[in-house]
């Protein structure tokens, strides 16, 4: 068999199992978000869901792609891993993954932020991403601090996340779920 | 949430770039072609071979996946892209019932067994038809065009023949020579 057919067979399977209809691996540009954002406005619009949930799905999933686009890259070259998208529909909600490297310096900083904005409700977010903005001497960890804030205020649900191991010393693969319900409570 | 890295990985080790696994309801279509040509336009690839790459997708989304709409839930097709040193290569698979997959047999078989110069004459004859195409006709002219596009380079198999319904998979490759 050749290993094209195995790939297409298990991507297949996959998707059927994780309910997922689109991924994207490869490089991020302006061009690509566009487009995955268009296709996922052409899907919601199609499925009509409600304008509030179409709303909220659009920028979080702007914000994720900013992310992705920014985080993309590794300074290792021996760590070439490629950033992806992947879009689930499930039947009461949508979840957005995105996958990239990440430093593992970062790592425990990463995890105590999206711990600590898990532990909080939505007021706490709140006061929490006015405190975030204020202090905004912007580094890469704290614009992805404000970023995981951002998200799981829109989504009003946990972030689920995980870091799996590459071929590489210094880096892991960070992936990141978010889920947006289509009904609004 | 391992299957994502799982998927990157599969992904990455065949060079797909993209997976869509949908209903492709025509309302989409413009939306997938989106995707591809915004890879394309990243990618500088040659007007002609960006053309030949378009007409195969379109033929893919609205004449070979199931576009079963009445069922919104249902996703029976997958379309893929993938990107190799001297091209792009277009997989696409679909579920297909007995009576399709007979149909399809028929027209494959033929169209295998065809020389571009045959099939670009059968390409005429079925366009010259004044009347609107039934569906045997949409789906040759569609294979038909996918190659003629790819100068033949087409492969196709069956998975599952054992059941009811079996799974048709394409792979279209669209080299930038």
């Amino acid at each position: 068999m050749a290993p094209m057919e195995t790939s297409l067979k298990q991507i297949h399977s996959i998707m059927n199992d994780e309910n997922a209809v689109l991924i994207y691996s490869g490089e991020f540009n302006q061009e690509i978000v566009k487009s995955m954002l268009n296709y996922t406005e052409g899907k919601l619009e199609s499925s009509g869901i409600d304008d509030m949930v179409r709303k909220k799905i659009f920028n979080v999933m702007v914000e994720q792609l900013q992310n992705i686009t920014k985080h993309q890259f590794t300074d290792d070259e021996k760590a070439v891993v490629q950033p992806c998208f992947v879009l689930i529909e499930h039947e009461n909600y949508y979840n957005l993954v995105t996958g990239n490297p990440i430093h593992v310096d970062t790592i425990q900083m990463v995890t105590d932020r999206i711990n600590q904005v898990n532990g909080l409700n939505a007021d706490q977010l709140k006061a929490l991403y006015k405190e975030a903005r204020l202090n905004s001497s912007i580094s890469e960890v704290g614009g992805a601090g404000l970023g995981f804030i951002d998200v799981a205020r829109k989504t009003e649900n946990k972030l689920d996340f995980g870091f799996y191991d590459i071929e590489s010393a210094n880096y892991k693969y960070f992936t990141l779920k978010t889920q947006i319900n289509k009904i609004l409570v | 949430m391992e299957y994502t890295f799982n998927l990157q990985r599969l992904m990455s080790k065949s060079s797909y770039l993209l997976a869509i696994r949908d209903n492709f309801e025509r309302l989409l279509s413009k939306s997938v072609f989106s995707i591809v040509e915004s890879q394309m336009k990243n990618d500088n690839v040659d007007v002609n071979v960006k053309n030949r790459i378009f007409g195969v997708v379109v033929e893919c989304v609205q004449n070979i996946c199931s576009n079963d709409t009445a069922h919104s839930t249902t996703k029976n097709s997958i379309l893929l892209l993938n990107k190799f040193e001297n091209g792009f290569k277009i997989v696409v698979g679909t579920k297909l019932n007995k009576e399709r997959k007979a149909r399809l047999d028929i027209i494959l078989a033929e169209i295998s067994s065809s020389t571009l110069e045959e099939l670009k004459a059968k390409k005429k004859s079925i366009i010259f038809i004044k009347k609107d195409l039934d569906e045997t006709q949409k789906e040759n002219l569609a294979l038909i065009d996918m190659f003629i596009r790819s100068s033949g380079h087409v492969k196709y198999h069956y998975d599952g023949e054992s059941g009811e319904d079996c799974f048709l998979i394409i792979e279209i490759e669209i080299s930038n020579n």
